[in-house]
C-alpha cells in the first residue's frame, strides 16, 4: 500500500485508537500492552530534561553481577539525536536499530537530519499499529526518551510501548521515576534558561531521587545534545565534576 | 480512497516502484518472470529488474522544453524560462507553465521531456502530501528537495531508464538561499547563477560577466531579461513568452507571462549571404 495512504490512515489512528491498551492475551509468548507498560516501570530509571539550547539524558545503570559490565542504556541514533531506554534492553536495541535505519535512510535521500518529531512519531506509529494491534507480534517492552536537535530547536520525546508519544520539557521513566518527576516539576520554568552544566546537574539530581544508592561513574550515564553540539555520551572525566557537586548536596 | 503508487520506496530507493506493489506499473514493464537480481534477506522490496526480452526504454525525448535560467539576488532567488514545449522542432505547446511550486519555499523548473517532468512533479507532490498529513508544520527545504531529486535521477539512470530532464531547484529557507541543478544522469551542483539546457552556452557567459549575489531585484530581473533575449535570438525552440518566478523569505511568486523586446532589424540580417561567400 502507498506510503501516502498509510500515513493518512495512521494519522487518523493517532487520534482514534492509539491509546487503546489491549488486555487480550494472544498466546503463550505474548504480552499485553499493559504488561509492556509494566515492563517499562521496572527498568532502571531514566531522566531527560531540556533547556532552550540543550537536552540532557541521564540513566542509572546496573551490572548484572560484579563480574559483568553494565548494559548500555543510552544510544546515539544520529549526529543530533540520542535515545535513552528503560525496560527490556533487548527490545530497546531493536528499537534503536529501527531508529538508526530511519535516520540513515533519511540522510541518504535528503542529505539532512530527520526531524526529531517525525522520527519519534514513526516509531510510535509502528509500535501502535504493528506491535500492539496484530496477532503474532507483541508490544515492545521498552520506553524511549528521544533527545535531539533539528532546525526547529531542541526536543525531548517520550515513546511508550502503547504507541503514546509525548513532547516533554523534562521526563522520567523507569523504576521509581515518580520521585524524579516530582523533583523536575519544581524547575519547570527556570529550566528553559539553564546552562549545560546546570542542566547536567539537574538531570543527575533528579536521577538521584530515583535511587537509594549513591551515584558514581559506574552507576550512571549522562549524554548531551544541543543546538551547537552534536549528541555525545559524557566520559568519566566530564562526569566527575557534576558528581562531586552532587555529593556536596547531600552533606 | 485509491492508494497512490509508492514512488519513493524506502527499501530500494526513490523514484522506482518495486515489483508487486503496483499492478499497473508491473504490467507496464511486463515483469512476468521472478526477479533475477539480488533480493534482500528479509524478502521485502524485490528489486526492479531488466527483463530478458528486448524491451526498450526512452531513447529520445519527444516533447521538450528548452533553457531554464536561475540566479540569486539580494533578497532571494529567481528562475526564468519560456512557456513553450516543442514536439521535435515543432512549436507544439505554447502555454505550458514550466515552473512548478513544490512547497511554500521551493520551486523547480525543467528542460527536456515534459512527461518525465510531470512524473517528477507527482513524486514531489507525494512528499508534500506526506508533509501536509503529518501536520507538524515542517516542510522539506529546497536543498532536501534537490538532494532527493539527485537520488531519483541517479537511481533511474542506474535502471537504464533515465528521466530525460535537467532540473533547476530554487528556494529560500532558514535564512539560506538555495539554487541547484540536477542533470538526467544525476550530475548536480549548486551555484549562485546557473542554466539548464542551451542556456548553459548562451546565458552563462553573461551571468559570469554581470552577476553578483548582492544585486537588487530590479538589476537581477534586468540581467535575467538580457539573458533570456540572448537565448531567444539564437535558440529556435524558444519563444517570446516568458515567466519569472522568485522566492524570497516572504514567499514565492510565479509571474504572469511577459515578452522581452526583440530586434531583428540588424544591418547584417538584411542581406545574410553578403558576408558568407558560397552560402545561399
Amino acid at each position: 500500500m502507498a506510503d501516502n495512504f498509510l500515513s493518512k490512515v495512521r494519522h487518523e489512528l493517532r487520534y482514534a485508537s492509539r491509546t487503546f491498551l489491549l488486555g487480550v492475551r494472544k498466546g503463550v509468548f505474548t504480552k499485553s500492552n499493559v504488561d509492556a507498560m509494566e515492563a517499562v516501570k521496572q527498568g532502571g530509571a531514566t531522566v531527560g530534561c531540556k533547556s532552550k539550547e540543550y537536552v540532557v539524558l541521564a540513566t542509572l545503570k546496573r551490572a548484572a553481577s560484579e563480574l559483568s559490565s553494565s548494559q548500555q542504556k543510552i544510544f546515539r541514533a544520529d549526529d543530533g539525536i540520542g535515545v535513552a531506554i528503560s525496560g527490556l534492553t533487548a527490545d530497546g536495541t531493536a528499537a534503536i536499530r529501527a531508529l538508526r535505519q530511519d535516520c540513515t535512510s533519511h540522510s541518504f535521500t535528503f542529505q539532512s537530519q530527520v526531524e526529531v518529531c517525525r522520527l519519534a512519531g514513526r516509531i510510535a506509529d509502528k509500535w501502535q499499529v504493528v506491535c500492539s494491534q496484530r496477532s503474532g507480534s507483541r508490544p515492545s517492552g521498552v520506553g524511549l526518551l528521544i533527545a535531539g536537535r533539528d532546525m526547529r530547536g531542541c526536543h525531548l520525546y517520550q515513546v511508550c510501548p502503547s504507541g503514546n508519544l509525548y513532547d516533554h520539557v523534562a521526563a522520567a521513566i523507569g523504576a521509581r521515576s515518580q520521585a524524579s518527576k516530582t523533583y523536575l516539576e519544581k524547575f519547570q520554568v527556570q529550566m528553559d534558561n539553564f546552562s549545560l552544566q546546570d542542566l547536567i546537574l539537574l538531570a543527575l539530581r533528579a536521577l538521584k531521587e530515583a535511587t537509594s544508592e549513591p551515584l558514581t561513574k559506574e552507576t550512571c550515564t549522562v549524554a548531551v545534545v544541543g543546538v551547537e553540539i552534536p549528541f555525545r555520551v559524557l566520559n568519566e572525566d566530564e562526569l566527575s565534576s557534576p558528581l562531586a557537586k552532587l555529593t556536596t548536596d547531600t552533606q | 480512497m485509491i492508494p497512490t503508487r509508492v514512488s519513493h520506496n524506502p527499501i530500494i530507493g526513490p523514484g522506482v516502484v518495486p515489483f508487486g506493489v503496483d499492478p499497473a506499473y508491473d504490467a507496464q514493464y511486463k515483469l512476468n518472470q521472478a526477479p533475477r537480481s539480488h533480493v534482500a534477506s528479509h524478502g521485502q522490496g524485490k528489486p526492479f529488474t531488466v527483463e530478458p526480452g528486448p524491451h526498450q526504454r526512452t531513447q529520445y525525448p519527444y516533447v521538450t522544453g528548452t533553457t531554464v535560467l536561475g540566479c540569486k539576488y539580494k533578497d532571494g532567488v529567481m528562475i526564468a524560462c519560456d512557456t513553450l514545449c516543442c514536439y521535435g522542432s515543432t512549436k507544439r505547446y505554447k502555454s505550458v507553465e514550466r515552473i512548478k511550486k513544490v512547497n511554500s519555499s521551493t520551486i523547480i523548473s525543467f528542460t527536456g521531456e515534459l512527461s518525465d517532468f510531470h512524473y517528477i512533479v507527482s513524486l514531489l507532490e507525494e512528499l508534500d502530501t506526506t508533509d501536509y498529513c503529518e501536520d507538524d508544520g515542517s516542510e522539506l527545504a529546497p536543498w532536501e528537495i534537490h538532494s532527493y531529486l539527485c537520488r531519483v535521477m541517479y537511481n533511474r539512470r542506474n535502471k537504464f531508464d533515465p528521466l530525460w530532464n535537467s532540473l533547476v531547484v530554487a528556494g529560500v529557507k532558514h535564512g539560506r538561499t538555495f539554487l541547484g541543478t540536477v542533470g538526467m544522469i544525476g550530475q548536480h551542483y549548486e551555484d549562485s547563477h546557473l542554466a539548464a539546457g542551451f542556456g548553459n552556452h548562451m546565458a552563462r557567459p553573461l551571468f559570469r560577466e554581470k552577476h553578483t549575489d548582492d544585486m537588487s531585484e530590479e538589476d537581477a530581473r534586468k540581467l535575467m531579461e538580457d539573458c533570456l533575449r540572448a537565448c531567444l535570438m539564437r535558440d529556435k525552440t524558444m519563444m517570446n513568452k516568458f515567466q519569472i518566478a522568485k522566492v524570497t523569505a516572504g514567499g514565492l511568486e510565479i509571474s504572469e507571462p511577459f515578452q522581452v523586446p526583440m530586434n531583428w532589424g540588424y544591418e547584417k540580417f538584411k542581406d545574410p549571404t553578403k558576408h558568407a561567400v558560397g552560402a545561399w
